[in-house]
């Protein structure tokens, strides 16, 4: 209810923003009135004011007021809802005096805008008649026996403590002491009681009606109010007084008083006339006292009060995740309960905790206030495991002891099982919405068999590892330097052989001239053609066992020889066999032969020179 | 029901003892199709007893703790399998499956793409993947060098040298990811959270404010220890304290 009650008062601002453009604010009141007459002023605002300014009320009494009341209608209209709120600030007021009175305009402040009603003037006229068996005795023509004297009635305000603590309970008591017959009373003013938080704990029913000796004077004595009062802050405070409106029954003054009748204060049969006045109580002064700073523990929150207890119930300590647990924690005692905070748990998180339902259980008596305010928690918990709810820690100041008192509750564990593995179910997860929708379930395990290879084995940084990665190193770099080492062997012995194989054909040549001269045919070949082939093979780096004519011309074409030397060096060849093979004449042909041999080598050496250094 | 269930787990246990790994490791393979899973992870754990260590065996052990709703257990033997076979599809699947089922959506810290692929390459292979990779690069490196170096021919030669240039840089990559699984597999950094919910403290005392929750399955990364408190951070960067029978470190 409660809730539903503030969830309108939020709507209603924003309800209100759209007639915000018409607001009409109007004073109502009537326009002929008697002294001593009372009426209502009634300032009307279509709209929710934040701020109400009244007028003042100038040649008239005010009574009561402002009364705030507010009407609320709506209306469906083919389901379109229109709402509409009416605020009515009410003054009763009282003419004092006969005359033309003018009230002057009030403003609202609606949305900030500020609004101002209509000026009403009001006409008092004389004094009318009054009710039948009632006088209202105008202001000036009252004559003193016409009103109870303030020895025969007033009304004296009590109170239980003159100086009490910030917080504490104050009872004011007002009594009426009568020495007249009071026919009947009511209530006109009631103190605002600026400072206080009050409570009304008069008791119901007829008051009882006591007698007392003030003075060595008889009163009756009847209790008319008894309010509860917590002062909000030290310092002075002032309770202003309160306004009674009694009629009184005043003895007859016409007829002689008899002894018998001054007695009892008026005979059932005395006519007598009926007075109406008003009688004020005293006003009271209190000197509030603040609260001791020194050893104030930090839980307390301001509570007032004695005997106050706090006990806890919660109705299982074992459960299941997403079960509801139900937490009460009640406050007892003397003090104002309805100012009672809601405690300040640090509940664990993951356990959702709603915010408690609070319900009172408060007490008026003539002694004060007291009794209980239970708050409900309903928890539930979102995972399993152990959630460890903390002691409620609640303190008080007792003014009788004037010492703080702190109550504690105990500390409650919950075992919280999730057997049902709801915990990633909740609705308060975090929406996950990377999870495929269809990979939701574990994979099968693998049942192949696996190799049980002990701890601690692994193939990286072994032994078998570093020698895999040294091994090929050392034996590329084994290879290498060998493979270079054959190289340049092969190739020096090489270029020895290219260089010198001129000289050696050279060589040769002079022993086959030595042979020429000699006339040995024989040697004479030999050696030519040892110097020809000997001069390829070493040449060419063509090894003697395949050397024919047909390698020998694919090696002068590789070489890039031209055709005819290597053609020509090929017929000297042709030429030697043939001669060497060849009856007659020997020794103009073995001359020619030699020279043909000689030049041969001398072009071919020549062109390979020219090859070379143009590399 | 449980007593008679206890009584056969300890009649099994007993029988079991003589077995040989393979047949035990038969044996809770079977326990697990039969779905009696407390039995299997009794038998998986006591082949890790016996010193073996093997990526199945996390992996079987981690679907056990799974289907036990024992996210905590599940998700560090998943850990523990993926290091040393990360390439493996199984393992990252049910990892990732028991990860979705954790409380805490930790937010990581967003990478960057070449990040992403270096991590995605290099966990390609495991520690002895890569150096098998490492080494048989090597070799034909060392190969094809040899032919660069010796051939006459001008074609093979080019075409030789960038080989090798190529199975260099193979080589070397290999090896600096062989180092790096060698040092995932090493790394004691990694916990996960195995008690349901773990408050993080401030500083390593229970009497600290509560700074932030971490739920079971989550993984944290330890910064240091204390005593009986680890400092440890979240992948989106908190840092806390908390108690070290809490967690277990991959």
């Amino acid at each position: 209810m409660q809730k539903r009650l503030l969830i309108l008062a939020f709507l209603m601002p924003m309800v209100m923003n759209l007639w915000a453009e018409d607001v009409s604010f109007t004073a109502s009141a009537p326009t002929n009135v008697a002294v001593g007459e009372r009426f209502r002023v009634a300032f009307q605002v279509n709209a929710r004011p934040t701020h109400f300014n009244p007028p003042a009320f100038t040649g008239f009494r005010v009574l009561s007021g402002p009364n705030q009341s507010t009407s609320t209608s709506m209306q469906m209209i083919n389901g379109r809802t229109t709402q509409s709120t009416t605020i009515t600030y009410t003054y009763i007021v009282e003419a004092v005096s006969e005359g033309n009175y003018t009230i002057p305009a009030a403003q609202v402040t609606v949305d900030g805008n500020t609004f101002s009603s209509n000026p009403v003037t009001i006409n008092v006229g004389g004094a009318t008649t009054p009710p039948p068996g009632q006088t209202t005795p105008a202001p000036g023509t009252q004559q003193p026996q016409e009103r109870a004297s303030a020895q025969d009635l007033f009304i004296r305000a009590t109170t239980s403590k003159t100086n009490p603590y910030q917080g504490e309970q104050v009872i004011i008591t007002y009594n009426i002491y009568t020495r007249v017959s009071v026919q009947q009373y009511s209530t006109e003013k009631i103190p605002s009681y600026q400072g206080f938080w009050s409570e009304n704990i008069t008791a119901s029913g007829q008051p009882q009606i006591r007698t007392e000796l003030i003075n060595g004077e008889t009163y009756r004595v009847a209790e008319i109010r008894r309010v509860a009062l917590f002062p909000q802050r030290s310092g002075e405070l002032t309770i202003e007084p309160l306004e009674v409106d009694a009629v009184v029954n005043l003895p007859g003054q016409r007829r002689s008083r008899s002894l018998f009748d001054d007695f009892f204060g008026g005979s059932p049969f005395d006519t007598g006339r009926q007075v109406r006045q008003t009688i004020r109580s005293n006003s009271i002064t209190m000197n509030v006292r603040p609260l001791p700073a020194q050893s104030r523990p930090a839980a307390f929150k301001g509570t007032v009060g004695s005997n106050f207890e706090v006990q806890a119930t919660l109705n299982a300590t074992e459960m299941n995740v997403n079960d509801a647990a139900n937490l009460r924690i009640t406050i007892s005692g003397n003090g104002n309960m309805r100012m009672i905070d809601m405690p300040v748990i640090n509940f664990p998180a993951n356990l959702e905790v709603f915010d408690p339902n609070v319900s009172d259980n408060i007490r008026t008596s003539p002694s004060g206030i007291s009794g209980s305010r239970s708050f409900e928690y309903i928890m539930i918990p979102r995972t399993a495991g152990e959630f460890i709810i903390p002691p409620f820690i609640f303190t008080y100041f007792d003014p009788s002891q004037q010492t703080y008192i702190t109550r504690q509750t105990p500390e409650f564990i919950i075992q919280v099982t999730d057997e049902a593995g709801l915990a990633g179910e909740p609705s308060d997860m975090p929406n996950r919405e990377d999870v495929r929708l269809l990979d939701t379930d574990i994979r099968f395990i693998k049942t192949s068999p696996i190799s049980f290879v002990p701890a601690g084995q692994m193939f990286y940084k072994s032994t078998l590892f570093w020698l895999l990665i040294v091994m090929p190193i050392l034996l590329f770099a084994f290879f290498l330097i060998y493979w270079r080492n054959q190289i340049r062997l092969r190739s020096n012995t090489q270029l020895m052989r290219t260089r010198k194989a001129e000289k050696l054909a050279r060589k040769r040549l002079k022993l086959a001239r030595k042979y020429l001269q000699s006339k040995s045919e024989n040697e004479f070949y030999d050696e030519i053609f040892r110097a020809l082939w000997g001069y390829l093979s070493d040449k060419l780096a063509i090894p003697v066992s395949i050397l024919n004519k047909e390698t020998v011309a694919g090696a002068f074409k590789a070489k890039k020889v031209p055709e005819e030397l290597s053609q020509s060096f090929l017929n000297t060849l042709n030429d030697c066999e043939f001669a060497r093979f060849a009856p007659g004449t020997k020794e103009d042909k073995m001359d020619e032969i030699y020279h043909k041999a000689l030049n041969t080598i001398v072009t071919i050496e020549k062109d390979l020179k020219s090859k070379k250094d143009k590399i | 029901m449980k007593k008679v269930v206890f009584i056969i787990l300890v009649v099994f246990t007993l029988g079991v003892k003589a077995q040989t790994p393979r047949e035990i490791w038969f044996e809770a393979n079977q326990a697990y199709q039969r779905s009696e899973y407390t039995y299997a992870i009794e038998l998986f754990e006591q082949l890790q007893q016996m010193d073996i260590v093997a990526a199945e065996l996390y992996y079987n052990l981690g679907n056990a703790y799974f289907r036990n709703n024992h996210l905590g257990k599940a998700i560090l033997n998943y850990e523990r399998a993926l290091r040393r076979n990360p390439a493996d599809d199984n393992i990252r699947h049910n990892l990732r499956i028991a990860n979705n089922r954790t409380i805490d959506n930790v937010e990581q810290r967003a990478q960057l793409f070449y990040e992403r692929w270096w991590r995605n390459t290099y966990m390609l292979q495991s520690v002895n993947g890569w150096a098998i990779w490492g080494i048989v690069a090597l070799c034909l490196f060392l190969a094809i060098t040899a032919i660069y170096l010796f051939s006459r021919t001008i074609g093979i030669k080019k075409t030789a040298f960038y080989f090798s240039l190529l199975l260099l840089t193979l080589t070397i990559f290999s090896l600096i990811f062989a180092q790096k699984q060698y040092n995932r597999l090493n790394n004691t950094s990694e916990a996960i959270i195995m008690s349901p919910r773990v408050t993080a403290k401030s500083s390593p005392s229970a009497q600290s404010p509560d700074l932030f929750l971490v739920h079971e399955g989550t993984k944290v990364f330890i910064r240091s220890s204390l005593g009986d408190w680890y400092e440890i951070n979240l992948a989106n960067g908190n840092v806390g304290w908390i108690k070290r029978e809490t967690a277990e470190i991959i």
